[in-house]
């Protein structure tokens, strides 16, 4: 993979999922479609909102420096170390959120998740993000300029990167 | 969201230990301001250590786990109290003055305040069989931590104003009781008579203060009398009050209760599977979908109806007087003799009703089950009022009795009706 597929495809990862997670959380809290508490509802987004928003915030100040012009270079990081995390965490939120929606429908079913537990979740992508992605977004959206290293200039068009 | 926790045995006892000493320095700091007497030989100690004792004993009942009650309405700080009974036995035999010792020390407020949210957050504990000395009845109760938000001009008792002086007392954590079912569940927060409230600090705008309790130099005569909530609901007009018309009326009564509290929104059943009290019926809907306030809400409510008579007492009751509404339903008779009946009416000839409604909700089936708002549990009163007076209609017609005014008149030709 390329490093400009690699920061497009983790960049864009993570504006979609602060946005619907975030505005999940604050529009749905309290209804039937997240069933738990305003203030739980608070408790997770103060969970997770900082290492979303910390990780955006790195995206948007590369690209806003205008390091995307750089030279771009083939990485030989498997596929599965930049994918996997982020699609692991994304797929427990989803699973967490379908569980405590289903487990409270009607009568309410025996399994469904605590408040706590869905909190304990979140804290596990948190914890999981921050274990594997997180190395991966320091290395590739790295400030070369903070280091003292002259910025490598983009390759001219038309030649092989 | 409580992500407060209690620690293990061992790291708990450290705590306890540490805490201790920093809670002991504190006191001997300010001794000057706020102790008692140099002369006072007897044992003092801190009631936050009492809620701490009571927490850390074996409890004889696990209360519901996620319910969390909120402060007493009928907030009032007392200057004395009673020491805590062995299971059993809540008699006044060892009376407490309570005194307040500034905590000045930030860290050490800190540490309190930590050590106070960790009781709050364990929710109901330390649960036990107490005497309901107004009923005279067993019931069992469990012991919970509360922070309460004090009026802006609170009633809290002379000798702490001194202390306190132009300070604004805010906020006032406090132990107190609740009445829980045969399996933990909620009923009603304990009649303060039977279990006083127990300050364990008072937090002002500009300090902390723990309480302090000792046994008193005097013993103080307590004013025992009481009075109940209740309405009238049958009036027995020239029928003589004898148990077995009360109970033939009030089983007409709870079986039209039965049905209209089984119908939308309440949706309540009767608890069959457990010991009841005389004179007293208790209707549950436990961790189901609440119809009155939709989804996502859950609901762990019980509704306990309870009906009060004239009843003889003796005289050593701690309890002289108990009054409902306006009427005396009780007489303190000179003598032990449980056939001894005193000569005049003990009262006038009325049954009288309490509905007592425990309402908590959880967002979602396993959330944190606590009291509604006030706007959520006008919500409540309104279906529960309709199905009293219906079930009331009801148990009139079928007793052949009139309603006036919202209530049953039952006359003497309508007893041999229902006689017959």
């Amino acid at each position: 993979m390329y490093q400009s597929e690699i920061r497009n495809w983790l960049g864009k990862y993570f504006l979609i999922i602060t946005s619907i997670l975030g505005g999940y959380i604050l529009l749905f809290a309290e209804s039937p479609l997240l069933p738990i508490s305003r203030s739980d509802g608070n408790c997770i987004l103060e969970i997770i909102i900082p290492t979303l928003i910390s990780q955006v915030a790195i995206v948007f100040q590369w690209f806003g420096r205008g390091s995307h012009h750089l030279e771009d270079i083939e990485t030989n990081i498997p596929r599965w170390v930049i994918v996997g995390p982020p699609v692991a965490v994304g797929s427990l939120i989803a699973f967490g959120i379908l569980a405590l929606v289903i487990g409270n429908v009607g009568e309410g079913k025996s399994w469904a998740p605590s408040p706590a537990a869905f909190q304990a979740i979140i804290t596990l992508c948190v914890s999981l993000l921050n274990g594997s992605t997180a190395f991966i977004m320091a290395s590739l959206f790295r400030d070369d300029s903070m280091r003292g290293d002259p910025p490598k200039k983009a390759p001219k068009e038309g030649s092989n990167a | 969201m409580n992500s407060t926790y209690l620690p293990k045995p061992l790291g708990r006892a450290f705590l306890s230990l540490f805490l201790s000493l920093l809670v002991s320095t504190e006191i001997a700091s300010c001794q000057s301001v706020t102790q008692p007497s140099a002369s006072h030989s007897k044992v003092t100690s801190l009631t936050l250590d009492r809620a701490k004792k009571i927490f850390d004993a074996p409890s004889s009942l696990s209360a519901t786990a996620n319910f969390r009650p909120s402060a007493p309405q009928d907030l009032t700080l007392p200057e004395r109290g009673r020491k805590d009974q062995p299971e059993g036995r809540n008699d006044t035999a060892e009376d407490k003055e309570y005194f307040l010792v500034a905590v000045d020390n930030t860290s050490t407020r800190e540490e309190v305040l930590a050590r106070l949210r960790s009781l709050q957050a364990a929710g109901l504990f330390g649960c036990r069989n107490g005497i309901d000395m107004i009923m005279e009845h067993y019931e069992a109760w469990c012991f919970f931590v509360t922070r309460a938000a004090l009026p802006a001009t609170p009633a809290i008792p002379a000798a702490w104003s001194k202390v306190i002086g132009n300070d604004l007392p805010l906020f006032a954590w406090l132990l107190a009781g609740y009445r829980v079912d045969n399996i933990g569940r909620p009923l009603e927060p304990v009649n303060q008579l039977n279990l006083p409230l127990v300050p364990l600090a008072v937090e002002t705008e500009k300090r902390f203060f723990l309480i302090q309790e000792r046994s008193p130099e005097i013993i103080f005569a307590a004013d025992t009398s009481v009075r109940l909530p209740g309405v009238r609901v049958f009036e027995l007009r020239g029928i003589p009050i004898t148990e077995r018309f009360i109970d033939r009326t009030m089983n007409e009564f709870v079986k039209n209760l039965d049905d209209s509290f089984k119908v939308d929104p309440i949706a309540a059943t009767p608890v069959l599977d457990q010991v009841i009290p005389p004179h007293e019926e208790w209707y549950q809907r436990a961790f189901k979908p609440s119809k009155v306030l939709g989804p996502p809400y859950y609901e762990l409510s019980t509704y306990l109806v309870k009906w009060y008579i004239g009843h003889w007492r003796p005289l050593t009751h701690p309890v002289g007087g108990v009054y409902i509404g306006d009427d005396l339903i009780s007489e303190v008779i000179p003598s032990l003799d449980p056939n001894f009946r005193p000569q005049r009416s003990a009262g006038p000839p009325y049954i009288w009703v309490h509905v007592v409604q425990t309402i908590t909700r959880a967002v979602g089936i396993k959330g944190t089950y606590e009291e509604p708002t006030t706007e959520e549990s006008a919500k409540f009163s309104e279906p529960v009022q309709k199905a009293f007076r219906q079930a009331l209609k009801i148990s009139c017609g079928n007793m052949h009795g009139s309603m006036e005014n919202g209530l049953c008149v039952l006359t003497r030709k309508e007893e041999s009706n229902v006689s017959e």
